[in-house]
């Protein structure tokens, strides 16, 4: 028997029962749209976490820190190393040379000063973000005007400033102190910020400009510096709340410590050590339980932390656990995602069982309504035995018309799920995505990728065939003599 | 005609049979009774022959044309067909046996519901792996030769009895097959219709040199055969040699089944025997009935049914 022959008598048989056919198909819909929804809503609240973390912080970006010990779990003691590796130039240098699929390596740290423009206003909001200035262009910032610093940079005090730092300075005798203003997309600056007239200094001095000076003591020591340029504002973040809220300045690490030096060179001579005001210059010691860590042959630790940023996202847990076996502790925003993950992996598997009931009674409804089939059509297949008709062309009718039925449900079942995740999202997006711990506001609750479509039709389709084998069996077991006595 | 006849039957009786039983014996057990649906039958059927199978209700007839077709296992002895064992086959293999050598002729009609006439009569062509375009061609001309020119695109239900057991010769004879069996064909029809129905299976086996095995209680169908079997009990315990008596269709040589010129709109060409009448005397006595029972004498009448 032709192939095309086979398929249009399944076809017929298909037709033939139009009610029963439809409620099976129904089934078959139901099924396939709940396995669907279930799959695209553990993926959209994996896209959600994925969203959020990132919001945090760049995902191919690693921390690396000294080690300095874990807790062993079966003695409950915390177990020190003899001495640990230290955070230094050596080490970046290092890390740049060893390790692979990385993009960037930069020493990183926090630093304070307060800005000082034309030595008339002020901006107190200015935290300093420190970096090798050689690395920053690899490590992705784009600027707006002028350029990044590079390795002309290194060892000055030349910086990059974020686009809301031009917008916090004010007359300290005139206005109001301002605390992070923030620029609406592309606002015009108030003052051209790369001008040669515009002279910007930092100094350690909380009252500068402010309160009357000690005129028995020296003048306080302020650091002229150059902007070189100003970054572009943060794109989600003016899409998601209409402003970026980054007020940083952006400077060469150990342009920035030399710096501080010379200042708390000033502070301790004239001021006495004043601890509060905050001159901290980089390199950590650290202590555990009163004992203080030693670093690998007497070396210092002179970074706080180190940045580790990566070419792609799946290579950041490699790259980790490279980090871990070559001495090091490793913090990412992928930690926190897998943890995230981690923790709903329970509901997830639990949506999942949902929707593959659901399939499971699709796939039982099949087979019924084919062994029910067969019963109606006994005579049918006896006739058709009998008058020659192969053993294996019953079968396949009995196949294709299941195939028909997995297809043509799976199909219906794509398209249904699509307005099911429309609805769910709507739903979902009036404080659903909290209920799963999703703090996202540009993420939804549930995501139809394009495989998925394919899979869940494959997956119909084969549970249809898988559901017919029996009663395709079945039929070709018949005794034709049973099936075609008169009665 | 009737001389030259018995010489081409003569030839054939040399000829090896087609169809071998020997011995071939069934046995039902019902509770501790032990029941004999065949009992030892020896049976050979030659090419072109027309044969019938005569007997009562439980006689065990039906049964015997079911183990010919292989549809079911005999308890002892053996059939051969075309020198193969069929009690020894394999259902895979009987099937395709079937479909290359054997058309059925059912009591019940057995069509397929859901199918049109055509789509009915070219089903063996179908399984056989026929392409859709010649096997309509073959079916619709089938039809046509059964009359049923203007009932071809017409369900089972949409038709009397009559139409549907023609539709089911059609069905039996349009792969041409070697052997036909007929199990009760006319066994729901009235007088007038199991006299068509009779004469066009006759004729078409001749025509085509296939053999024809009626089964049947009935003896004024037995009238049609070459050699008639009278089964009681699961044994044969009379043969008659019929050909002297035969109620004989006129032939028809010009018109071949596998002929695949088929016009489409000409009518149907199927001839009610007039001319020859005299060299067949049990014709006389058909024509007779027919007359008596004032049944107009044409095989394309069609009486509407819905």
């Amino acid at each position: 028997m032709k192939k095309t022959d086979i398929f249009s008598l399944a076809l017929t048989n298909f037709l033939r029962r139009k009610a029963r056919s439809a409620l099976t198909v129904l089934g078959v819909i139901i099924g396939t749209a709940a396995v669907v929804i279930m799959l695209s809503i553990g993926i959209g609240m994996n896209k959600g976490f994925e969203d959020q973390v990132s919001s945090w912080g760049d995902l191919k970006t690693i921390r690396v820190y000294p080690y300095t010990g874990r807790y062993n779990e079966e003695t409950g003691q915390y177990e020190m190393p003899d001495e640990t590796e230290p955070l230094d130039d050596i080490t970046v240098q290092k890390f740049r040379d060893e390790l692979e699929n990385v993009k960037a390596v930069s020493p990183t740290d926090w630093g304070w000063s307060y800005m000082i423009k034309d030595n008339k206003e002020r901006n107190d909001a200015g935290s300093i973000s420190l970096l090798d200035a050689s690395a920053m262009a690899d490590m992705g910032y784009e600027v707006a005007y002028g350029r990044l610093l590079d390795e002309r940079d290194v060892g000055t005090t030349n910086f990059v400033m974020a686009y809301n730092v031009p917008f916090n300075f004010y007359n300290v005798r005139t206005e109001d102190p301002k605390y992070g203003e923030y620029a609406s997309a592309d606002e015009e600056f108030p003052f051209d910020p790369l001008s040669d007239k515009v002279k910007y200094a930092f100094t350690w001095f909380y009252g500068y400009l402010r309160q009357a000076v000690d005129t028995t003591k020296p003048r306080i020591v302020t650091e002229e510096a150059q902007c070189v340029g100003v970054l572009v504002q943060n794109e989600t973040n003016i899409k998601n709340y209409g402003y970026d809220y980054d007020c940083d300045i952006y400077m060469d690490i150990n342009g920035y410590y030399d710096m501080q030096e010379r200042l708390q060179k000033n502070q301790n001579k004239y001021y006495g050590n004043e601890e509060e005001v905050g001159i901290s210059i980089g390199g950590t010691s650290y202590y555990v339980n009163g004992q203080q860590v030693n670093f690998a042959d007497g070396r210092e630790n002179k970074y706080n932390s180190v940045i580790v940023i990566v070419d792609d996202v799946d290579h950041v847990r490699d790259v980790s656990k490279t980090l871990i076996d070559m001495g090091f502790e490793t913090s990412s925003a992928m930690d926190s995602l897998d943890r995230m993950q981690e923790q709903t992996k329970f509901l997830r598997s639990i949506l999942g069982a949902i929707g593959a009931v659901a399939f499971f009674v699709a796939a039982i409804s099949i087979a019924n309504t084919m062994v029910m089939s067969i019963y109606e059509r006994t005579r049918e297949i006896g006739i058709m035995k009998v008058i020659g008709c192969k053993l294996s062309d019953i079968r396949g009718m009995f196949l294709v018309e299941a195939a028909i039925i997995g297809i043509v449900g799976g199909a219906l079942g794509v398209a249904f799920s699509y307005a099911i995740s429309a609805l769910v999202n709507k739903l979902a997006s009036g404080g659903g995505m909290e209920a799963f711990g999703i703090y996202s506001s540009d993420s939804v609750l549930s995501i139809i990728p394009f495989w998925l479509d394919i899979a869940a039709l494959i997956l119909a389709t084969a549970v249809g065939v898988i559901s017919g084998l029996y009663p395709a069996i079945r039929a070709t077991r018949l005794s034709a003599l049973e099936a075609i006595k008169n009665e | 005609m009737a001389a030259g006849m018995a010489e081409k039957i003569a030839a054939q009786v040399q000829k090896e049979p087609i169809i071998s039983i020997r011995g071939l014996t069934k046995v039902f057990t019902l509770g501790k009774e032990k029941v004999y649906a065949l009992n030892g039958i020896d049976l050979d059927v030659q090419e072109n022959e027309i044969i019938c199978l005569l007997g009562t209700s439980g006689s065990g007839k039906s049964t015997l044309l079911n183990m010919m077709a292989g549809l079911e296992k005999p308890t002892k002895g053996s059939i051969t067909i075309f020198g193969e064992r069929i009690d020894k086959m394999s259902e895979r293999k009987l099937a395709i046996f079937r479909q290359k050598n054997m058309g059925f002729v059912f009591q019940a009609y057995n069509l397929l519901p859901n199918l049109t006439a055509i789509d009915n009569v070219s089903l063996p062509l179908a399984f056989a792996g026929v392409k859709r375009r010649i096997r309509v061609k073959k079916a619709k001309k089938m039809l046509k030769l059964c009359g049923l020119g203007k009932r071809m695109r017409h369900k089972p239900t949409q038709m009397s009895g009559g139409q549907q057991q023609r539709v089911g010769i059609a069905r039996a004879f349009v792969a041409t097959p070697k052997i036909v069996f007929a199990d009760e064909p006319t066994g729901n029809l009235d007088t007038h219709t199991t006299i068509e129905i009779m004469e066009m299976m006759v004729r078409m086996s001749r025509e085509n040199h296939q053999t024809l095995i009626i089964v049947t209680h009935d003896t004024e169908i037995a009238a049609y055969a070459d050699t008639i079997y009278h089964i009681i009990d699961g044994k044969i315990c009379s043969v008659e040699d019929n050909r002297e008596h035969q109620a004989l269709p006129p032939e028809k040589p010009d018109e071949r089944l596998d002929d695949d010129s088929v016009d489409e709109n000409s009518e149907p060409e199927l001839k009610m025997p007039d001319g020859e009448k005299e060299s067949h005397p049990q014709e006389e006595e058909i024509s007779q009935i027919l007359q008596n029972s004032q049944i107009p004498n044409s095989l394309s009448t069609e009486e509407e049914y819905i």
